[in-house]
């Protein structure tokens, strides 16, 4: 119990950790912050209304404490350009980026640990070679590249497969699967050759323990050490890096949004770096800084479940 | 030094980043086009010995581009692990060697900072700043700080105590010398292969921004921007994108590879 409490207040400390630098990170803008927002040829009352607005005039701390009591109550600030209440524009994208990450952590378990199998049951043999630079290739593609050749291969030769446009799950399920396939699998490809690789370490470290040895010592095959002994122990560490890879699927998502037009949070943020919708970057930043946070915060303790050995510690 | 260039791993990632630091060289000494010569009537055209990799939907010659566009990824990719292991190494060999609570915070600090994307920490700080080379190499020098400060930090916990710095420690060696030579001596191999894997990174991170169009701003020429303007033309004419992604590839692969060979020797 003590070790949840604990757990439980170092996540709160790193939330807020974060909420004061994605807070003043954007308080650090050089010049006058509401100058830069509305650009030079401001008149000198916007600058003034738009200061009274985001009440610029008071210590930063007191701002700082505002914007925390607002983000409580649900509210995000008011984007400059849909001229809407942010919380909402962010649900909505949300929602699509959520499926995408769900799809692409689903394609990269169901690439990576049949892949990753494969590749340490071949460990002694001359196919190991082959694969294991396709892994190493799959790592090094960048995620764009890649959904550009996908929609190249899919949409353009063989046109089984849309390149643009979302379709929602409650509309049509199927056109929505379809539409998403193509981005969740240029993510997976990348994320699921991080896992083999790990899953490679993982399996050789583990190779060289004690009871392997007197596993094929008691004469055991190969194939009963492997698979029942050897790959127990060996996915355990795998499933840490589970939360690597959400934030990977995350990253990778923010960029192949923009290249299949997908309406997730990937395509928000960069739309609105580019018109400098600071209140909007500031939300999305926090929001998934969050979802970062808490993943990582169930990994840990999902792990703490999955091994023993951590609970004794 | 035989003994990296029997690992195949070392050895393909130092043929490929050859073949990429020749290509470099070759721009530094003669580019074949000017990289911003306007041709429309020449757009498009297909490789040949006039333009050995073609030109793009301005007229423009590919290879020259590539030539400027990779120099200044291995460019960005060098500052940031520069800067990275200048700042990164002594703040975890600190936390690593001196222990208790300030190695209890930089411990949370590098944790929480290893736990986000960097492109989103990136995302913000180009929100704020704007977009321009300098604005990139810190951004992505924020995020390859974390990753020299835990290798130190491991490298430097794990040898405070060890018989050779007490021994050296009683012969009246001061801490700062014990930090910087002696056990420095024994880490700086891992902090090499960090550097390789940073710099693949880096390049990836780089080439992502530049697609998004947040990265190095046109008519400047980068790897990532280049696929981009080129994706629209996938139909007419694949090579023009798969040309730039190859290069992507083959430069982020070789620092991978080459990084995983010197782990393995």
């Amino acid at each position: 119990m003590l070790y949840f409490i604990k757990k439980f207040i170092n996540t709160f400390i790193t939330i807020l950790l974060v909420s004061i630098i994605t807070f003043y990170i954007f308080n650090i803008l050089p010049g006058d912050p509401a100058q830069v927002i509305l650009g030079l040829d401001a008149s000198q009352e916007q600058i003034a209304q738009l200061r009274e607005t985001m009440d610029l005039d008071s210590p930063a701390v007191v701002r700082y404490i505002n914007w925390i009591e607002s983000l409580l109550k649900g509210e995000l600030g008011v984007s400059y350009k849909y001229q809407k209440p942010v919380a909402p524009i962010i649900f909505d994208a949300l929602v699509v980026t959520l499926q995408l990450s769900i799809y692409s952590l689903l394609l990269t378990l169901i690439i990576a640990i049949p892949f990753g199998l494969l590749l340490v049951s071949k460990r002694n043999k001359k196919s190991y070679i082959p694969l294991s630079i396709f892994s190493q290739i799959g790592m090094s593609i960048p995620t764009f590249c890649l959904g550009i050749f996908l929609i190249a291969i899919f949409t353009v030769n063989l046109g089984v497969l849309p390149s643009i446009g979302y379709v929602s799950f409650s509309t049509n399920p199927i056109l929505n699967i379809k539409s998403l396939l193509l981005p969740s699998l240029s993510i997976a490809i990348g994320a699921s050759s991080i896992v083999v690789r790990y899953l490679n370490t993982s399996v050789n470290q583990q190779l060289k323990m004690d009871y392997v040895r007197t596993a094929y010592s008691l004469g055991l095959s190969e194939k009963t050490v492997l698979y029942k002994q050897v790959l127990r122990n060996a996915l355990i560490p795998v499933i840490t890096i589970v939360g690597l890879i959400v934030t990977d699927i995350l990253a990778g998502s923010i960029i192949i949004e923009n290249v299949f037009s997908l309406p997730g949070i990937g395509k928000l943020i960069t739309s609105s770096i580019t018109s400098r919708d600071l209140p909007l970057i500031q939300a999305l930043v926090l929001y998934l800084s969050l979802i970062v946070i808490l993943v990582n915060f169930i990994i840990d303790i999902l792990y703490r479940f999955i091994d023993p050995r951590i609970r004794i510690k | 030094m035989k003994d990296y260039f029997r690992n195949k791993n070392f050895l393909s990632g130092f043929i490929f980043l050859s073949f990429i630091i020749f290509i470099i060289i070759w721009g530094i000494i003669k580019l074949p086009y000017e990289i911003n010569t306007i041709d429309i009537s020449n757009k498009l055209a297909d490789i040949s010995f006039k333009h050995l990799l073609g030109t793009d939907h301005l007229g423009r010659d590919i290879l020259s581009r590539i030539m400027v566009g990779t120099l200044l990824s291995v460019e960005i990719g060098f500052y940031v692990v520069l800067f990275g292991f200048i700042l990164g190494t002594p703040i975890g060999a600190l936390a690593g060697y001196y222990s208790k609570y300030v190695d209890e915070i930089i411990k949370k600090i590098i944790d929480t900072l290893m736990s986000f994307p960097g492109v989103l920490i990136a995302l913000m700080l180009i929100a704020v700043f704007g977009t321009s080379a300098k604005n990139i190499i810190i951004a992505l020098t924020i995020m390859s700080i974390p990753r020299f400060a835990r290798i130190a930090r491991g490298g430097y916990y794990s040898y405070r105590n060890s018989p050779f710095v007490l021994a050296t420690k009683a012969r009246g060696a001061s801490n700062f010398r014990i930090m910087v030579i002696h056990i420095f001596h024994h880490i700086y191999g891992e902090l090499i292969v960090t550097a390789s894997l940073t710099f693949a990174t880096a390049v990836l991170s780089e080439a992502g921004l530049s697609y998004l169009g947040l990265g190095i701003q046109p008519p400047n020429p980068s790897l990532g921007k280049m696929v981009s303007e080129a994706q629209s033309y996938i139909l007419q004419k694949p090579s023009y994108v798969i040309i730039p992604s190859i290069f992507i590839i083959i430069l982020v692969l070789g620092f991978n590879l080459l990084g995983d060979g010197i782990n393995k020797v």
